[in-house]
C-alpha cells in the first residue's frame, strides 16, 4: 500500500463530490506508480461525475495545474514521475468555472 | 497529443539564482520561490508604472470577485502598499464585491460560508470594502447626463436622478446576515429569468458581463472613484480576444484586452495583472499561501462546448499546453490593433463600446439585416411575435421604478437593438422575455440614445428646409 494525499482546488474539487481532501491508499502494483497511472486511478476511484473535466486523453485537462509536493510536475517529469510514500499531489484549475 | 516532451527542465534549477525549482514559466525557465515573487511583482509594477494612469496618491477601486486573480491581484497591491515593498505604489485602493450568487439560484449553507470567506479576505486585507449583488442591476438607475459628470456626488443627489446603488460597507461587526438583506430575493427571481430568457448559455455569459461592467461602473460613479482595477490575466484575455471576434465584437477587442479601457466616460477600467498568466497567478496563491475563494459561474460543470467562450477557453489552453507561447502570442498581436474612436462615435446602450454598426450596405451586417427582413416576411407567425414585443412600456409595466417610468416610453425591442452594437445585438437575438425585465439603465439609455438621433434626424430636416431646398437627397 502506498499512502498519499490528493488535493483538488480551482473548481477541481466539484467533479469529486466537492471534497477538496482525499488521503488515499494506492494498492500494490507490479509496476511502480506513476502519474499516469494515478490519473486512471484517480478518474476511477475519486472522480464522480463528467471525467472528461478532469482526464482528456492520458493526461490531465489543460488548464489544470498539477504540484507534486508544492513544485510543479514539469520538474518532476510530469507523467513519469514515480509516486513515492506521503507524496502530495495537488490538481488546481485555471480554467473560468472549474 | 503531446508534441514534444520536455525533457530538459527536469529536476532545473532556478535560472536566476540556481536554487532548486518550484515551478516552470514562460517557455521552460525554472523559478524557485523567492525568484518568481520577484518576477511576478516586476510584473505586476510595470504593467502599473508603464500605463502611467495612476497618478500619485489617487483612489481606485478594486474589483475583488474573490476567485484566483483578483485574490492574486489584492495580494500584490497589499505587498506593494506595504513598507517592505523598496518602492512603495501610490495610490488607495477600495475593494467592492458583487455577489452573483442570485444567478445560480441556491441559497444554501455552502454560499453563506464562501460568502463569508470571501467578506472575511476582503476585511483582512484592511482596505475599506464595500459589497453589492449583480440582482440589483434590475432595479438601479443610470443617468449619464448628471452622474457620470459629478465625481463624489452625495447619496441623496442620487436619489434625485435615478435609484442609487446599494452598497453594503463591509465592516467587522456586520454579521453574515447583513449581507443578504441589502436586496430582496424577488429582484434575485428577475435577474435569472432574464437571464434564462436570453436563451443560449454564449448570450448569457455576455450579458452578465456586460452587466457586472456597467455595475462596476455604477458603483465607481456612486462612490467617487475614476479607475477601477479589474484582474483578467493574460491566458483569460487571449480567450476573450479569440471569442470576441467569434461573436462578433473584433471591434471592441482591443478596448475588451487593452492595459486601459476608456468607454466608460470618466471610469476607466485597468488590468495590472495583464502580462501574467493563469498559471503564474494560481501559483502565486499557492506558493505564498494567498487564500481565494472559488466562485462557479454558469458554465460550471457544463460540456466543454456549452458556450463559444468556453470552447475557446479549451482551444486556447489546450495550444498553450503544447506550445507555451500561445497565450502570449495572442495578447501581443492584438495589442497592436488600434483603438476605434471612442469620443466621436455613438455608443452602444448596453456595453458602452462604439458602435459597430454604421456599416455600409454590401457589408456582412447589411447582408445579415437584410435575410432576417425576409425571413420576417416569410413568417406569418411573427406578426403576433411583433405585436407582443412592440407593446410600448407604460407605467404599470414599470412599477418597480417609478422614478424613470416616463422616460423609457415606447421603446421596442427593434428600437432598443438599433441603439446597440453588434456583439449586443447578437446577445439580445434569441431574448424572448419581456421588455421590461431588462435593466432599466439599458431601457434608459438606448430610449435617450433614440430621441437623440430622432432629434437629429428632424434638425437636419429643418436645416435642409432652411438653406438648400431643392437638394432632398439627403432627407431620406
Amino acid at each position: 500500500m502506498l499512502p498519499i494525499t490528493v488535493e483538488f482546488s480551482g473548481g477541481a474539487e466539484l467533479l469529486c463530490g466537492n471534497v477538496k481532501k482525499h488521503d488515499v491508499e494506492l494498492p500494490k502494483q507490479d509496476t511502480k506508480w506513476q502519474i499516469r497511472n494515478l490519473l486512471v486511478w484517480i478518474k476511477d476511484h475519486i472522480i464522480q461525475e463528467r471525467p472528461e473535466l478532469f482526464l482528456v486523453g492520458n493526461t490531465v485537462r489543460p488548464g489544470i495545474l498539477v504540484l507534486i509536493n508544492d513544485a510543479d510536475w514539469e520538474l518532476m517529469g510530469e507523467l513519469d514521475y514515480e509516486i513515492q510514500e506521503k507524496d502530495r499531489i495537488v490538481f488546481i484549475s485555471t480554467l473560468h468555472g472549474g | 497529443m503531446q508534441f514534444y516532451i520536455n525533457t530538459d527542465v527536469v529536476g532545473a534549477k532556478c535560472v536566476k539564482c540556481g536554487a532548486p525549482g518550484v515551478l516552470v514559466t514562460r517557455i521552460h525557465d525554472a523559478f524557485c520561490k523567492s525568484c518568481f515573487q520577484v518576477y511576478v511583482v516586476h510584473k505586476f509594477r510595470s504593467a502599473i508604472g508603464k500605463s502611467k494612469l495612476i497618478r500619485d496618491g489617487e483612489a481606485v477601486l478594486v474589483a475583488f470577485s474573490g476567485g484566483t486573480n483578483s485574490s492574486a491581484m489584492l495580494h500584490l497591491i497589499k505587498d506593494g502598499l506595504s513598507l517592505r515593498a523598496h518602492k512603495k505604489l501610490r495610490f488607495t485602493p477600495t475593494l467592492l464585491h458583487i455577489d452573483e450568487t442570485c444567478l445560480l439560484g441556491s441559497e444554501s449553507l455552502e454560499w453563506k460560508v464562501k460568502q463569508n470567506q470571501v467578506k472575511n479576505i476582503m476585511l483582512d486585507s484592511g482596505f475599506p470594502s464595500y459589497w453589492t449583488q449583480l440582482e440589483q442591476s434590475v432595479m438601479i438607475q443610470k443617468d449619464h447626463a448628471s452622474g457620470m459628470s459629478n465625481k463624489g456626488e452625495s447619496a441623496a443627489d442620487y436619489e434625485r436622478n435615478g435609484t442609487p446603488l446599494l452598497l453594503h460597507y463591509i465592516s467587522g461587526k456586520s454579521g453574515m446576515t447583513d449581507l443578504s438583506l441589502v436586496s430582496s430575493s424577488e429582484d434575485a427571481g428577475k435577474l435569472r429569468d432574464l437571464v434564462r430568457s436570453l436563451g443560449n448559455l454564449t448570450a448569457q455569459e455576455n450579458f452578465i458581463q456586460n452587466l457586472r461592467n456597467q455595475m462596476l461602473v455604477q458603483a465607481a460613479c456612486q462612490l467617487g472613484f475614476s479607475k477601477v482595477l479589474t484582474a483578467e490575466n493574460s491566458t483569460h484575455l487571449a480567450i476573450r480576444i479569440l471569442s470576441d471576434i467569434a461573436q462578433g465584437r473584433g471591434s471592441q477587442v482591443s478596448l475588451d484586452t487593452g492595459i486601459s479601457d476608456e468607454r466608460n466616460g470618466e471610469v476607466m477600467f485597468m488590468r495590472p495583472v495583464r502580462e501574467l498568466n493563469a498559471k503564474e497567478l494560481a501559483m502565486y496563491n499557492t506558493v505564498f499561501g494567498v487564500e481565494s475563494v472559488f466562485i462557479p459561474t454558469l458554465s460550471t460543470m457544463t460540456p466543454l462546448a456549452s458556450s463559444i467562450e468556453r470552447l475557446t477557453e479549451s482551444f486556447v489552453t489546450g495550444l498553450q499546453a503544447d506550445f507555451p507561447s500561445t497565450v502570449s502570442n495572442i495578447v501581443r498581436t492584438s495589442g497592436k490593433l488600434g483603438l476605434p474612436d471612442i469620443k466621436k462615435s455613438d455608443k452602444c446602450s448596453f456595453c458602452q463600446s462604439p458602435l459597430d454598426t454604421n456599416a455600409k450596405k454590401n457589408s456582412a451586417l447589411g447582408a445579415v439585416l437584410f435575410s432576417q427582413q425576409l425571413s420576417k416576411v416569410a413568417q406569418p407567425v411573427d406578426n403576433f411575435q411583433a405585436k407582443k414585443l412592440h407593446t410600448p412600456l407604460t407605467e404599470e409595466t414599470n412599477q418597480s421604478s417609478p422614478g424613470a417610468a416616463h422616460d423609457i416610453a415606447f421603446v421596442n425591442l427593434h428600437e432598443l437593438k438599433e441603439t446597440m452594437c453588434y456583439g449586443c445585438r447578437l446577445s439580445l437575438h434569441a431574448f424572448d422575455g419581456d421588455l421590461s425585465s431588462l435593466p432599466p439603465s439599458i431601457t434608459k439609455t438606448a430610449s435617450s440614445s433614440i430621441r437623440e438621433r430622432q432629434r437629429r434626424q428632424l434638425s437636419g430636416f429643418l436645416l435642409e428646409q432652411d438653406y438648400s431646398v431643392g437638394d432632398d437627397d439627403s432627407i431620406s
